[in-house]
């Protein structure tokens, strides 16, 4: 009837009502926008970013003969995109091309290319020479080639089609260079920018050629079609992610039923996988963000309408005085602060919408299109209803007071301190909701609300112990004649909203905390995990021809490793193998990203090569060696069934073998002398040739069998002298200093040695026809290695070196900390130990590399001029920046931006909180200040008493608070998805420690914030304490 | 509506709080005709309120009958009770503003206050409401810009926005100038005889209780006195007890015996026994 003159005569209250409401409105509506939007954008980044694999690259195979059916036309492909997807899908970039071995007229066709056309390519290429191709047989070349092969304008090519029958002749009208090689456009099929002559393993190359569509028809050249597309970014949204999935994962089978013979290379389905887990990522981090803001705001609402009824009383009992009923009473009072309470929720939706164009512009880079998903009204609604539930509630538990209650001017308090049944209510239902929280197994949304609860709870409980303690405090310090802190104190056991504030001040500083936390550890884990899967700051990669020229290379450049570690990494040719991850264990303790928490000092030192013994040098183009046999006995060896086997003949011969390792180029030779006969007593003196002018290191020694005399011998060769024409005898060392070489699969002999002769070495034979070694002990005879948890290991256990042979590795049980980079089935091993052991490389295997610090990627350029002196061209391939970037555009990282929204909203509930308190109980606290003066206490007294009154607890509470965000932290933060699932765990352990930097951060900034806002409070309050205050109406 | 009359017989009401309970009324009977002017005296805290209170029904008695027109107070529900303020009881409680809403007009408290009102029941106009208290022209001002006891008119105006049968005020004149004061006291009266309505006022001015043609001194829970016309009665209660005056206790303290004699003319003789032996 006259809500409009009661809105208007308590703006003031409407508007903190509204404005609370409004709070909940915009956290309930942004929420669900927020989230969506989120997934839109990771979803558009990812298309976007990943736009390679995201593509769907169709490529139909020529016909298998001649004659048997002309090549499907790339247009042909376009019926494998259905209806409904064309318009999600770039139009499709067709192309034909082929294979070929081409060279110049009257010249040997032995360079491979490609022979491409592409739709629209001559707008992609600038032609520094000549033109575009305009006519079949026309081609233009790269400008490499022509550095390479001299194929420049006017030069006639002959080439034929690889892998098929026919060919052609094709003229040079011009030389290109891309516009953007990795453009869009070319979907990963445009020119490779390289060409090179053959080398010993590898053929020569040039890039590729490009000509007209009309050049395919001229000849049989067997050209395959293709059809590229994918889907376009912001067009192809979250909700076509499924269908797009499930088509692409048909196109092969609808090929082959359309007798295509196409294939569909795209990496799209496992990209859309990685999408929905993202998403997944946003729809539990942001509701369990924005529902506790919003849950906190619910609280505040109550709160606020608490104190709002209350100063209604008047009017309640004015309309109950006039025989209105209390039904209708609270039906008006319901309506006029409904409406507020209404009013601002549902501007919530403009001030969502608002939030979410800014986060959109800002965080989000306009990456998500502008949606009205259903969630935002239907979330709407639910904090409509929850409010005006608040509302009714509220009106309800004073309108149901009797008229003579209503009357009085301050409403009656209960005697004692006994807790309410509604705080009682709530402590009770927080704690089983905690206990909920800790036994559930995580599941549900209850673990999630941990730092609210537990801050309620708490919060609640040590606002009632609080009441007594001041009382007790009160009359302490009143004996003491603190007579400030008395009034203080005083006034803080008699005012029973002073539990209302602790409580929020309480949950608010949980939450800030608890958002800073969840904002600080997720931030450190993505560095973390960043730093783990580079390796290190930045990443350079190179080929090199072997260990030699990479070791020589790096030490010129930075021969202390101030910028960089070396780092060799082998692969297997088995996926399901151990790969071999070879370092420098010293640098890289302080390059590598937390190189120095590998191992521990003892797991370094025992990776670390042997010291201590002196290599054994030689530097000759022969070898040889005085040796005797000693007495020889046969030996038969056991069958398998532990049979006897059938008599052979006396061994005849043993062969002295020798590993030698080239310091030229780290490679490992064989070296095999002559068969020495088995004359027990006669001295032999054998010779052969080497390759080590360069200067070899001797490894191994070993006894080897001609094939023609393997039967089983037992006996001793004493070596008296091994040398090289100019040095005759090298020191061999103790018997001791050489170690057999294990040796796999049942009994195949041994070999180890004594001492002496003097200077020489004896070897102890077991020889039953296989090759065995002892090795010096520079080297271990097992690579000591650590190797990642999840990869068994026992004593055959094997990883590929630098040649790509096995090297049997002994495990050093002491891995601390992930393998950087290689987190997976890895063993680390120590390079120089490697590079001891010598082998000639496998480039198709062995990746170069050099792991960077900051100082090294800011000397990029010294580093890769360095390296292109040594004749090497290194790229910068990954850097840990870049992937702390891409981490912090996941949906994990996009929806925990949150929390500073969190923060602020925290802390402006609690100042609200605070203000309205003082609002609602300024007049007596300023009466009773008043009072007290009148009674000859000085007004500095009374400021000191109004300023503390709250401050003392609102200060507690804050550190309260605080610790409750830190312990909900520590049991919500595992629930949090920071990183998007995968099928498998990532073997970097997430670091959900506390930070207590943050948390210290915030607490002295919340107790600032917060208690400078009381004593702003209180000293106003005392500035009102006049004595003319103490004649006006309570009411 | 014509004025209705109040019986209570035996009336008890005792406040409970933790501790102790204290009788506020001690068994008060008291007789009031439909459409009499009645004012209640008596000290602070003797019941007066609480009296008021019981009969505009916003306490229930502890016990003894309480009779407002039909209306047996004592067993009514809370509903009733609302009907029967929202149509018969008009109350003016202490402290003008405390019947007011601050922020509507005179006219519109006027009709808020009729706002619960039975819908058969024939309301008078605002206007007409205000036209009794005199307050006409200042029908449409804000309260903040009246007099105090322009205040007090219009909360008196609020306690018959229903013409209702009983107006009970407690203390209307109350904090007003002698000015003010006259004029709400002859509202009051004009509503008296006007609309015939039944008024139960509280005050503590003698001046007023002086132009009263009926008041009611309670002391102690009790019916002290009566006075009619100026002159001050004892009154009989019910169980034959007979409260003293005040000048006539301090002559007999408490625990005295004393004779009760009646004389031939009808004169009653009260005579302390001791006084008697010691002549």
């Amino acid at each position: 009837m006259f809500l409009r003159r009661a809105l208007s005569y308590r703006r003031s209250q409407a508007l903190v009502l509204a404005g609370v409401s409004l709070l909940i409105g915009t956290c309930a509506t942004f929420a669900p926008w927020f989230s969506r939007a989120v997934e839109q954008t990771v979803t558009t980044e990812t298309l976007s970013n990943q736009y390679l694999s995201a593509s769907w690259q169709v490529e139909a195979k020529p016909p298998n003969s001649v004659g048997a059916s002309t090549p499907k036309q790339p247009e042909d492909l376009t019926q494998l995109i259905p209806a409904d997807l064309k318009p999600l899908f770039t139009p499709p970039a067709y192309g034909l091309s082929v294979d070929v071995l081409w060279g110049l007229r009257g010249r040997d066709r032995e360079i491979s290319t490609k022979v491409i056309w592409r739709d629209g390519y001559c707008a992609q290429l600038v032609i520094v020479q000549g033109r575009c191709p305009q006519a079949a047989g026309e081609v233009v070349a790269s400008i490499v080639d022509e550095k390479s092969y001299d194929a420049k304008p006017g030069a006639v090519l002959d080439a034929t089609s690889d892998n098929y029958a026919g060919g052609g002749s094709l003229k040079v009208v011009g030389l290109y260079r891309p516009v953007d090689q990795n453009a869009p456009y070319w979907f990963g099929r445009g020119p490779i920018g390289r060409s090179g002559p053959a080398t010993a393993k590898t053929p020569a190359t040039s890039d590729y050629l490009l000509t007209v569509r009309e050049t395919f028809n001229t000849g049989v050249w067997g050209y395959r079609s293709t059809m590229d597309t994918r889907p376009i970014p912001g067009v192809a949204t979250a909700d076509h992610l499924e269908r797009i999935k499930a088509v692409t994962n048909q196109v092969d089978g609808n090929a082959a039923e359309q007798e295509l013979e196409a294939q569909n290379s795209t990496g799209l389905d496992g990209l859309i996988d990685t999408i929905q887990a993202e998403r997944k990522q946003a729809t539990t981090i942001i509701p369990l963000v924005m529902v506790q803001v919003a849950l906190f705001g619910v609280v505040v609402l109550a709160l606020a309408l608490g104190a709002v009824v209350d100063q209604r009383r008047p009017e309640v009992a004015v309309a109950r005085l006039r025989g209105s009923s209390a039904r209708r009473t609270g039906r008006s009072l319901f309506i006029e602060l409904g409406a507020a309470v209404l009013i601002g929720t549902l501007a919530g939706i403009v001030t969502g919408f608002g939030l979410l164009m800014i986060v959109r512009a800002t965080w989000l880079n306009d990456g998500a299109p502008l949606e009205f998903p259903w969630t935002v009204p239907a979330a709407l609604a639910v904090a409509a209803v929850v409010g005006l539930a608040v509302v009714a509630w509220s009106v309800r538990a004073v309108v149901r007071q009797p008229i003579s209650t209503l009357l009085r001017r301050v409403a009656p308090r209960r005697r004692g301190r006994a807790i309410g049944m509604i705080d009682l209510s709530i402590i009770v239902l927080a704690s089983a909701g905690l206990v909920a929280a800790l036994t559930g197994g995580g599941r549900g949304p209850l673990p999630v609300l941990t730092p609210t609860l537990l801050a309620l709870a708490v919060g609640l409980t040590f606002a009632h112990l609080l009441l007594p303690a001041a009382g007790l405090v009160s009359r302490q310090a009143l004996g003491n004649g603190r007579v400030g802190l008395a009034l203080g104190a005083l006034q803080v056991s008699r005012r029973p909203a002073v539990t209302r504030i602790v409580a929020v001040v309480a949950v608010a500083t949980a939450l800030v905390s608890f958002a800073g936390q969840a904002s600080s550890v997720a931030g450190h884990n993505r560095e973390v995990r960043a730093g783990y899967e580079t390796g290190a700051d930045g990443i350079l990669l190179m080929k090199f021809l072997d260990l030699g020229d990479f070791t020589r290379a790096i030490d010129k450049i930075d021969p202390d490793r101030h910028w960089f570690t070396p780092v060799v990494f082998g692969r297997p040719p088995s996926p399901d193998a151990l790969r071999t991850l070879m370092i420098e264990p010293d640098s890289f303790q302080r390059i590598a990203f937390r190189g120095d928490q590998l191992t521990d000092a003892e797991g370094f030192q025992q990776l670390k090569a042997p010291t201590g013994l002196g290599p054994i040098d030689l530097r000759s183009d022969r070898l040889q060696v005085t040796a005797t046999p000693g007495k020889m006995t046969p030996v038969l060896p056991r069958s398998a069934s532990g049979e006897a086997p059938p008599p052979q003949p006396p061994a005849k011969s043993v062969i002295i073998e020798a590993n030698v390792v080239s310091l030229r180029n780290g490679a490992r030779y064989l070296v095999r002398f002559d068969p020495m006969p088995l004359v027990t007593g006669k001295t032999f003196i054998l010779s052969t040739s080497i390759d080590c002018l360069g200067g070899c290191r001797l490894l191994r020694l070993g006894i080897g069998r001609d094939v023609n005399d393997s039967s089983g011998v037992r006996g001793e060769i004493a070596i008296s002298k091994l040398g090289t024409p100019r040095q005759p005898s090298l020191a061999l060392g103790k018997a001791a200093d050489w170690k057999p070489i294990p040796q796999l699969g049942g009994d195949l002999g041994s070999l180890a040695t004594k001492d002496g002769p003097a200077g020489g070495l004896t070897l102890d034979v077991t020889s039953l026809s296989a090759e065995q070694f002892v090795q010096y002990g520079t080297v271990p005879p097992t690579m000591p290695a650590l190797v990642t948890p999840e990869y068994s290991v026992d004593e055959s256990t094997s990883t590929p070196g630098v040649d790509g042979g096995a090297m049997l590795i002994q495990k050093i049980d002491r891995l601390r900390g992930p393998a950087n980079r290689y987190s997976e089935k890895t063993a680390v091993v120590d390079l120089e130990t490697v590079r001891r052991l010598g082998g000639s490389l496998d480039s198709g295997s062995t990746d170069f590399q050099l792991w960077l610090n900051a100082d090294g990627l800011a000397n990029l350029d010294k580093i890769t001029k360095g390296l292109a002196d040594a004749g090497v061209t290194a790229s910068l391939v990954d850097k840990q920046s870049d992937r702390t970037d891409s981490y912090g555009r996941s949906a994990s990282s996009l929806a925990l931006q949150l929390t500073p929204v969190v923060g602020v909203a925290g802390w402006s509930l609690a100042i609200i909180v605070l203000l309205l308190m003082v609002v609602t109980s300024w007049r007596s606290r300023a009466q009773d200040y008043a009072s007290l003066r009148l009674t000859g206490v000085p007004v500095g007294t009374t400021g000191r008493a109004a300023r503390w009154e709250q401050t003392g607890p609102v200060a507690l509470a804050t550190l309260l608070g605080t610790a409750c965000g830190i312990v909900g932290a520590q049991i919500a933060l595992p629930l949090i998805p920071l990183f998007a699932e995968t099928l498998q765990a990532s073997p970097i352990p997430l670091e959900l420690s506390t930070n207590w930097t943050v948390a210290l951060v915030l607490w002295l900034i919340g107790t600032l914030v917060l208690t400078t806002t009381t004593l702003l409070l209180g000293t106003g309050v005392n500035r009102r304490a006049q004595y003319t205050r103490i004649r006006e109406e309570l009411s | 509506m014509s004025g209705l009359a109040i019986s209570t017989s035996g009336l008890v009401h005792i406040y409970r709080s933790q501790g102790h309970d204290v009788a506020a009324l001690s068994g008060i009977g008291i007789s009031v005709r439909p459409g009499e002017l009645v004012g209640l005296l008596g000290p602070s805290g003797a019941g007066k309120s609480t009296l008021l209170q019981l009969c505009g029904g916003l306490l229930t008695p502890s016990a003894g009958r309480l009779q407002i027109g039909e209306h047996n107070v004592a067993t009514m529900t809370e509903a009733e009770l609302d009907r029967m303020r929202a149509g018969d009881v008009g109350i003016v409680l202490q402290g003008a503003a405390r019947n007011l809403v601050p922020y509507l007009t005179p006219e519109d408290n006027v009709r808020y206050a009729q706002g619960a009102a039975p819908r058969d029941r024939t309301l008078p106009s605002p206007a007409e409401v205000l036209e009794l208290v005199g307050l006409s022209n200042q029908a449409r001002t804000p309260l903040g810009s009246l007099t105090p006891g322009q205040i007090q008119l219009c909360a008196v105006a609020v306690g018959i926005a229903t013409f209702p049968g009983l107006l009970l005020a407690d203390e209307p004149t109350s904090q007003l100038d002698h000015h003010a004061r006259d004029e709400v006291l002859a509202a009051i009266s004009t509503i008296n005889a006007t609309t015939g309505t039944t008024v139960l006022l509280i005050t503590h001015d003698p001046e007023v209780a002086e132009v009263l043609p009926r008041t009611i001194t309670i002391r102690d829970g009790r019916i002290a006195s009566e006075g009619r016309a100026g002159e001050e009665f004892a009154v009989v209660a019910t169980d034959g007890s007979l409260p003293l005056p005040p000048h006539v206790a301090e002559l007999l303290p408490p625990g005295t015996l004393v004779r009760v004699t009646t004389a031939d003319n009808g004169d009653v003789r009260l005579t302390p026994v001791e006084q008697e032996g010691q002549a």
